[in-house]
């Protein structure tokens, strides 16, 4: 016993000797600024820079692939900031940023991925962390989860290395510079629609824990004097015509529960599949403007929505003539 | 706790410790902290699932005991008729119900009638279909008389829910697992070392192989309609390899894990994907249950003695229950079915135990010959694989369609990304390295014992080098849902 004890011992020592030097060497954070996720920083950078009311967009990637800010911006006169990024953030970790970053006088409009996880995935609220420090306020640190996500962390950024450096492999995915200074994604805009769009799956229903959690984001938005909307997300026919019973039955939940009001139904984004880009919520372009064409649509006849646009909108001007007098 | 998991990593080193450092002098003391350990292990996923293996513990225990001293047949019947009713029960239940309840329901349809019976829902234990099959062994054992009831409830109980195979097997049976506990064990080194081994290489087969095999197979079957022909081949055969890998990499990992314990489980996989027809396949595949199938179904429904008709009856009963036993849908009793079609004609005409000894002895490569054998009975179980992976029929259905198509000759077009490659390359070294270790109980169990220490260590290393490096996006164990 003595002997297996000191034989595994030492064995697990020279692993961990191992590990915690490949550690030192490919974690020191510069492969998580350049990629995708590195794009919160700059987003962040907008809001910081921005003084006055605000049209948020947030959600996962469908809405950093769905939406067109500017648009919104020359529409309404507002500034607008797309805070949409990574679905594996979780409704959570987005309502926890809005949060932070919400001001008196502010317009949101939240669109989510069906069934969102409320929690997310916590390896990439980790990696937002590490590239935007003030992210680690939005979750909840678990040392178990630390040292999972960790250990991923290490693996991925190896894998990078050796891809990168080694091999001259370019990194998958997209990079920080897809996005444009509203947050929106625009690098894909002349690439080709994929043929099979990754992403599919069979959803399965359940009662969708993230209700509760926008319900008490929306309670902290009416304290804060701050309008927000919910919006079904972008989808592709294919994939809503297999998923179509769960969706519904999500939707019937969602809408007997959710406090804030909803702006559209699931079907208002069901879009031909050649107008996505490359996975199930990531619009091309051409649906993009589709989307923005039905989203503005909708925006204009709600009544409500215009006066509280409209009221932020003078709120804004009227800020802005303030500021500028001063 | 999956294997594969930080909670175990942490739960085992501590069971193990405590098992041969403060448990050890007493055998009572040591199976009370197995069954303590084991509940812990269990419990982790849902609490509520102990009340349902600690009945059938009571039951199953007081069954033998009373089995064991009645001598009227009848009455002995009846005992083991309450056996078999609670355990089946108990699967009928939770597996069963709505699939019954659903299809009784159309064909009430189908006959024009109109009901509306509410469902069951329920959480499927974990294991259920495993520890139900390993506590009935017990009592049928008892029955036939080939095994004594055990007095020492507390050893019967660490029989039942043996941590290491608990979830997933192997099955293991009662005169080969009980007496275990019934004896004082003893630490020994090159046992432990092996099972360290074993651990590792399962670990590698379930966390490298199956799990990025998973990701590939999943891709190409959630997107089947759109896939060409050769591309679907390619899906099938990505998802041959995760549930190889998944199912023989968890029972390595189980019999690795018994063995720092002092035990030895039975074997429960011997390289099927080097099996030269269909019935050396269904020896070397899920052996435990397989076995437990033959010799509490088929041998006493008179196996292959009879008329033929008998014979043919049996094969397709066994099959069909075994594709059943996977779970509660048409498309694993397709499976079974598909499998008993291609037994049959084997069995019929006297080839079904043609190939028992071992492939390519004293050779390094299979002939020609062996490896056409080899790769047609793969080709079939792949084939089969997909009732087995489908969603249901009409998919499994929609996918064989799709593969004899004309893209069947074109070039595999799924998403190849810059990830596969490595894995093909994996791949093919994981089938030379199984191939050269074919003789052994796992592959590795004897690689480099001739090297040095120093070099040894080096592959090990390499082994958990690829297994941090090639880790995909953790999947549950398949067969965990049965």
């Amino acid at each position: 016993m003595k002997k297996f004890l000191t034989f595994t011992l030492f064995f697990l020592a020279l692993l961990g000797f191992g590990y915690l030097m490949v550690a030192v060497f490919v974690n020191d954070g510069s492969r998580e600024r350049n990629t995708y996720l590195g794009a919160l920083e700059q987003k962040h950078f907008r809001i910081e820079q921005l003084n006055e009311p605000t049209i948020f967009i947030a959600g996962g990637s469908n809405v950093a692939f769905g939406t067109d800010s500017r648009q919104l911006e020359e529409i309404y006169s507002m500034p607008v900031v797309n805070l949409g990024i990574h679905y594996g953030l979780g409704v959570s970790f987005i309502t926890n940023e809005l949060k932070a970053v919400v001001e008196k006088g502010d317009v949101v409009f939240i669109s989510l991925e069906y069934l969102l996880s409320g929690e997310g995935d916590y390896r990439v609220k980790r990696q937002a962390s590490i590239i935007y420090p003030e992210a680690s306020t939005y979750f909840e640190a678990d040392f178990t989860k630390e040292v999972r996500s960790g250990l991923k962390r290490t693996r991925n950024n190896l894998q990078y290395v050796i891809d990168h450096h080694l091999k001259g492999i370019a990194e998958s995915g997209y990079p920080k510079d897809s996005f444009n200074t509203y947050g929106d994604i625009v690098s894909t805009f002349n690439n080709e629609h994929h043929e099979q769009l990754k992403g599919k799956e069979e959803l399965q229903y359940r009662d969708w824990e993230g209700v509760e959690i926008l319900n008490e984001f929306y309670a902290f938005a009416q304290r804060k004097g701050v309008c927000v909307y919910f919006l079904y997300p972008p989808y592709p026919l294919s994939e809503f015509q297999k998923n179509e019973t769960v969706i519904l039955k999500t939707a019937n939940y969602i809408n007997a529960r959710l406090k804030m009001d909803i702006l559209n139904r699931p079907e208002t984004f069901v879009y031909a599949d050649s107008l996505f880009f490359d996975m199930v919520y990531h619009l091309n372009a051409t649906g993009r403007e589709k989307r923005m064409k039905a989203l503005l649509e909708i925006i204009t006849t709600k009544d409500e929505i215009g006066r509280c646009l409209q009221a932020k909108s003078e709120l804004a001007h009227s800020i802005s003539a303030v500021r500028n007098l001063k | 706790m999956l294997f594969n998991s930080l909670d175990f990593a942490i739960f085992l080193p501590i069971v193990f410790l405590l098992y041969w450092f403060v448990v050890h002098r007493n055998l009572r003391l040591q199976n009370a902290f197995i069954v303590v350990a084991s509940y812990i292990f269990y419990g982790w996923w849902d609490w509520r699932f102990l009340l349902l293996i600690i009945f059938s513990t009571f039951v199953d225990y007081s069954v033998g005991y009373l089995l064991h001293r009645q001598e009227k047949k009848r009455h002995r019947k009846l005992l083991l008729s309450i056996s078999i009713l609670v355990n089946l029960g108990f699967l009928a239940v939770f597996k069963y119900y709505n699939f019954f309840l659903e299809n009784f329901v159309e064909a009430y349809s189908f006959i024009g009638g109109s009901i509306r019976p509410s469902s069951l829902s329920l959480i499927l234990p974990v294991g259920i279909s495993f520890y139900t099959f390993q506590t009935l062994s017990y009592t049928i054992d008892i029955y036939n008389r080939k095994l004594q009831p055990t007095k020492d409830f507390i050893a019967f109980s660490a029989f039942v829910c043996f941590f290491p195979q608990l979830v997933a097997g192997p099955i293991e049976r009662a005169t080969h697992l009980l007496p275990q506990f019934l004896q004082k064990r003893s630490f020994e080194y090159n046992q432990a070392v092996n099972g360290l081994r074993q651990i590792l290489w399962g670990l590698f087969k379930k966390v490298v192989i199956a799990d990025n095999c998973a990701r590939y197979a999943d891709i190409i079957f959630n997107s089947s309609e759109d896939a060409s022909g050769s591309t679907l081949v390619v899906g099938a055969v990505f998802f041959a390899f995760q549930i190889y890998g998944d199912f023989s990499g968890y029972s390595d990992i189980a019999i690795g894990t018994s063995r720092l314990f002092g035990f030895d489980l039975m074997n429960n996989f011997n390289y099927p994907y080097f099996s030269r027809d269909i019935a050396e396949f269904w020896r070397r595949w899920h052996i435990s249950l397989s076995t437990w199938f033959r010799d509490y179904l088929y041998i006493p429904l008179g196996g292959s003695l009879g008329s033929t008709w008998k014979k043919v009856r049996n094969i397709f009963i066994i099959f069909l229950v075994s594709g059943f036993w996977h779970g509660a849908n048409w498309t694993f009793i397709a499976w079974g079915a598909l499998n008993a079609l291609y037994f049959l004609p084997l069995m019929v005409t006297k080839r079904n135990r043609k190939f028992m000894g071992r492939i390519a002895v004293g050779k390094d490569l299979p002939s020609l010959h062996e490896f056409a054998q080899i790769a047609l009975t793969f080709m079939l179980t792949c084939f089969a694989w997909i009732f087995f992976r489908a969603r249901d029929l009409a998919h499994a259905f929609q996918y064989i369609g799709g593969i004899f198509d004309a893209s069947l000759f074109q070039f595999p077009t799924f998403h190849l990304d810059s990830e596969v490659r490595p894995l093909l390359l994996l791949l093919g070294a994981f089938m030379i390295m199984e191939w050269l270790g074919r003789d052994d109980a796992f592959a590795i169990e004897n690689i480099g014992t001739p090297w040095p220490k120093p070099v040894r260590w080096s592959v090990y290393f390499g082994i958990v080098f690829l297994l941090f490096y090639f880790t995909g996006e953790q999947q549950q164990f398949i067969y965990f849902q049965f």
